[in-house]
């Protein structure tokens, strides 16, 4: 049990930033991502006590769970979007110009609000792999779906990102 | 706007993070088997000037744990063999012992987790304790570590379980903690590097003694500690 959670810290400490990431990008709130991404790795932590044996790539296993809870939490309490005050104190940002921080801001802002109109399946695609640098494989391992049908997904995903941000300019 | 232009911008997104000690209470309620999600409520609560007092260092930490699980392992060795040299023929009088170190042992394992445990409730509820319920801590461990002297058999069964209620302890950080522990860590590793010195290792637990001698020879006490625990981990297996 004690390797158990030695384990399972390594991966906490491994994923929270990733799994948090993810998680605050569909819902726009920092106090339902924390929610959620809690109950994430509360529920990965009982299966991984559990199941470790049958658990084969730890990243895929716990990115599921975070999709899953973020429909539940959709399903739930409507698609009403929760826009989160305190944006600027999410981002990690060097700048102490304050004019470059308030133009930074402002990107962050609208990417956000573009990022979350597009359909989910390319949001998640997005995210994985312009942001967590994952591969198309890696990918397709947590999608269960072709390599090839990702990549593409991948392209659309940016196409439509583009045209949600023409439309915000 | 070309691809490039339009993946550069998206990739500022890359900067948001979590809150740190929103990160450190989480942690400690998984491992506290607490199914109650993060009262946010509460972290809120927590002014700026709290939660600067509060800055976890998760390998600091982590490694505080280890050292203590690895200080007791070593007290535990070391009264090990010098106990097999020990003239002790009295069976009766050394079961008598036994079953008062181990209530001995048992209750300062309890109070260990205790104050561990009050620390936590500290850390969110009474920030102004925070002193005290560090020096609880620190008294209760050393408790504990003369405790285990008295009976070493139970030391690495005890090691490893203070070593999970320490992850209690990855709340919080205090400069003193590191100063001592500096120290200790170096201790640590100087007689737990003589010890695998003397033994037979498998070719990937050398690899790893290497690994930690070289980062010793850095100073880099705490990184050892990790290093050589992982043999120890190993030879558990075995």
């Amino acid at each position: 049990m004690d390797n158990l959670n030695e384990q399972f810290s390594h991966i906490y400490d491994q994923y929270i930033e990733k799994i948090y990431r993810f998680v605050y990008l569909k819902v726009n709130s920092q106090e339902t991502a924390e929610d959620i991404t809690s109950k994430v790795f509360l529920k990965g932590w009982e299966s991984y006590k559990n199941q470790k044996s049958k658990i084969k790539n730890q990243r895929a296993f716990l990115y599921q769970i975070a999709r899953n809870m973020v429909t539940d939490h959709y399903r739930e309490k409507g698609r009403t979007k929760m826009v989160s005050a305190d944006v600027s104190s999410q981002i990690i940002d060097t700048r102490v110009n304050l004019y470059e921080k308030a133009v930074l801001n402002a990107d962050i802002e609208i990417v956000k609000s573009a990022i979350q109109n597009i359909k989910k399946d390319y949001q998640d695609v997005l995210i994985w792999h312009y942001l967590e640098d994952m591969s198309t494989e890696q990918i397709s391992d947590i999608l269960n779906k072709p390599a090839g049908t990702v990549r593409v997904m991948i392209h659309r995903g940016l196409k439509c990102l583009r045209d949600e941000l023409r439309g915000e300019a | 706007m070309e691809d490039k232009q339009l993946i550069s911008k998206f990739q500022v997104l890359k900067g948001i993070k979590p809150r740190k000690d929103w990160v450190v209470l989480a942690k400690s309620e998984i491992f506290n088997n607490n199914a109650n999600v993060i009262d946010n409520k509460v972290i809120n609560k927590i002014t700026y000037k709290e939660t600067l007092a509060y800055i976890f260092n998760s390998v600091f930490n982590r490694k505080f744990a280890y050292g203590l699980a690895a200080f007791l392992f070593i007290v535990a060795g070391i009264a090990g063999f010098s106990m097999k040299y020990n003239l002790i023929n009295d069976a009766e009088k050394a079961a008598k012992e036994s079953t008062a170190a181990l209530v001995l042992i048992k209750d300062n394992v309890e109070t260990f987790k205790e104050k561990s445990q009050n620390l936590i409730d500290v850390v969110k509820n009474r920030p102004q304790d925070f002193s005290l319920a560090i020096k609880e801590v620190n008294d209760a461990a050393k408790n504990l570590t003369e405790a285990i002297e008295k009976d070493p058999k139970l030391a690495k069964g005890v090691a490893l379980e203070i070593r999970d209620s320490a992850t209690l302890l990855s709340i919080v950080s205090e400069s003193e903690l590191e100063k001592t522990s500096d120290i200790l860590y170096k201790t640590i590793d100087e007689q737990m590097i003589k010890d695998l010195d003397k033994t037979i290792l498998t070719e990937e637990q050398q690899e790893v003694f290497n690994e930690a001698k070289a980062l010793y020879g850095q100073g880099k006490y705490s990184d050892t500690l990790e290093k050589i625990l992982l043999i120890n981990g190993s030879d558990s297996k075995n």
